[in-house]
């Protein structure tokens, strides 16, 4: 209720705003795209799978940011979305459904309906029991997904073959497949930007920014939190279709905690204030882990370690985001 | 002079063994100012959340534009348009003072949950906003972001706000409170033009304002009325006088 206008003031003065204009999205955009068409001509399938890889989790990203960023939801369970998202693909497959304009519209409803059913409930909370109980609604999917032995339980489920888009066998080709992933992101960007700056938008900054102020400007807050919450389970559920396509494969390891930590991770590290941050946020932090895990087999020692100095330089972009400030 | 825009029936609110409330009865009729005086501690900001719904009372109803609204949210409440603001500002601090009187429009008009800009929509509601912040003297400041904003032109930012959501009655929790002494009479000025067109609630210490503004004035102490009337009935009050223990309450 009471602001703490002084400390809002100063913007982190170490980390610049790298991620201040929608522009830097959609360069990060380009350049994934590039990196996969540079892949597919210059006969690298690495550099195509991986820029498949961080197209897929920068839409993961994307979404978290969208209620992490704009929302102030710190959101630890959304792994679990990209994990339904998997598992549509998944199950969908099983029972003979190979129609990505099929696929990816069940894999976005399935996740909206988790978001909007949990959403009922975390919604209530916040802060600190908001982290927690989302985290607790993200391994209770991993467990129910674990003792699903119908569908590979904790071994999981290998997709046979690719999708079809109407009928053609196009995502056969990795780059087919890598540039659909990108066109999908591109789109789904262009879609959050316009909704942050629609009349939606600036309600949810103020649901952040100040409740108390929002409920006495009219503004249902709860339910401008589940619409947000409910956009942003179907985004990262489409971003977890697409992880079971260029995989081929689904386990419930896809909702692991770690992996919602991750996508915090990400979504910090690019900056909360803009959605572009995210995908920024994204491709840094996996090519990081590519870069180290080629010149160290104790990489994640070495991922860690930098990851903490570069969250020590965001600490204060967080405390204000969990005291509903302005962004850093 | 009509139904009373915002009665109160025998409310009553307890914190723990702290009895804040007592058997509150009141009523606002149409255009009237209804000053609420009393103590620090007395329960005056306590009184406005159970109007507002921030606080649900124990016992007793609050009647609003003839609608029992006990039980309703703050947001319902609010747009049955009931606007007010906080005793320590309360505005959206990374907002542009401009967005936050453009927020208060929009959620006023219920176009707060569209999903797409829309230019029109966005160029009307600027043009409303200016047009407020200008009524309050912010009219140069309109782009500074409000955690930007001197105290005092916060101050008048949220009434901006909530004088943008049209308000059927509205709700001031101290509004002159660390104001200077120019700016209180300007504040003062501005309210005496919104008279007999809102109704207000004016919780003040500045007896100055109170007298200029109120046409009925109830002290509160210890969570109880114990007067009603106008202005000069209440300063002549000798229950009001030892209430305060010889605090000169006249302007
Ligand atoms: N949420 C709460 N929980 C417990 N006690 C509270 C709460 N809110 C207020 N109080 C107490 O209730 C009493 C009345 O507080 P209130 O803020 O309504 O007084 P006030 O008349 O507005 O005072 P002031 O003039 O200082 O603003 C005070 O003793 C206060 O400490
Ligand atoms: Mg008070």
């Amino acid at each position: 209720m009471a602001m703490t206008a002084a400390n809002d003031n100063n913007p982190p003065p170490i980390w610049p705003r790298i991620a201040a204009s929608p522009a830097l999205g959609w360069g990060v955009i380009g350049l994934i795209g590039l990196a996969m068409i540079a892949g597919a001509a210059f006969g690298q399938p690495f550099w195509l799978t991986m820029a498949t890889r961080i197209a897929v989790f920068a839409m993961a990203a994307l979404a978290l940011s969208f209620v992490l960023g704009q929302g102030g939801l710190v959101s630890f369970g959304h792994a679990a979305y990209l994990g339904l998202g998997a598992y549509a693909v998944g199950i969908g497959g099983e029972h003979g459904l190979a129609e990505i304009t099929l696929l990816l519209p069940l894999a976005a409803l399935v996740g909206a309906a988790y978001a909007a059913l949990t959403g009922l409930i975390v919604l209530r909370t916040r802060g600190v029991h908001f982290i927690m109980i989302t985290l607790a609604f993200a391994q209770m999917a991993y467990f129910v997904f674990t003792s699903l032995s119908a569908y590979g339980g904790d071994d999981g489920l290998t997709l046979w073959a690719r999708p079809t888009l109407f009928g053609f066998d196009v995502f056969k080709r990795d780059i087919v497949l890598g540039l659909g992933v990108v066109a999908l992101l591109a789109l789904l960007y262009g879609l959050l930007t316009r909704v942050v700056a629609s009349p939606f938008g600036q309600t949810l900054q103020a649901t952040r920014q100040n409740e108390a102020r929002a409920e006495a400007l009219g503004i249902d807050v709860f339910r401008a939190r589940l619409v947000a919450y409910t956009l942003s389970g179907a985004v990262a559920a489409l971003a977890g279709a697409f992880l079971a396509i260029a995989t081929g494969f689904v386990a419930p390891a896809y909702m692991h905690w770690g992996r919602s930590g991750e996508l915090i991770v990400m979504v910090v590290l690019g900056g909360t204030g803009q959605l572009g941050g995210a995908l920024i946020g994204a491709t840094v932090l996996m090519l990081l882990e590519e870069g180290l895990a080629l010149v160290s087999e104790h990489w994640k020692l070495w991922l860690g370690l930098i990851l903490i100095g570069l969250v020590l330089l965001r600490i204060g972009a967080i405390a204000r985001l969990l005291r509903g400030g302005r962004h850093g | 002079m009509g139904e009373p825009i915002l009665r109160l029936e025998a409310l009553d609110k307890s914190f723990g063994a702290l009895h804040v409330t007592r058997a509150v009865s009141l009523d606002i009729r149409p255009g009237e100012v209804h000053a609420i005086i009393g103590p620090n501690g007395a329960g005056k900001t306590t009184l406005i959340n159970q109007i507002t719904g921030q606080l649900t009372p124990d016992a007793g109803h609050v009647r609003f534009k003839g609608h029992d609204v006990t039980g309703q949210s703050v947001h319902e409440r609010a747009r049955l348009g009931l606007a007010r603001t906080f005793q320590i500002t309360s505005v959206m601090p990374a907002m542009t003072a401009r967005d936050n009187v453009v927020l208060a429009i929009v959620s006023q008009s219920r176009q707060g949950f569209r999903l797409w800009p829309d230019a029109q929509l966005r160029a009307q509601g600027r043009a409303a906003a200016d047009e407020a912040l200008a009524t309050v003297g912010l009219g140069r400041r309109a782009g500074v972001i409000a955690a930007d904003l001197a105290h005092g032109e916060r101050r008048a930012l949220e009434l901006a706000m909530a004088l943008a959501q049209q308000p059927a009655l509205l709700l001031l929790d101290e509004p002159m409170a660390g104001t200077g002494k120019g700016e209180t009479e300007r504040l003062t000025e501005l309210l005496r033009g919104f008279k007999r067109r809102i109704p207000m609630l004016l919780v003040e210490h500045d007896m100055g304002a109170v007298f200029a503004l109120a046409d009925r004035v109830s002290v509160l102490v210890e969570g109880a009325i114990i007067a009603t009337g106008s202005p000069a009935e209440v300063a002549a009050s000798s229950a009001v006088k030892t209430a305060y223990l010889g605090e000169d309450i006249t302007p």
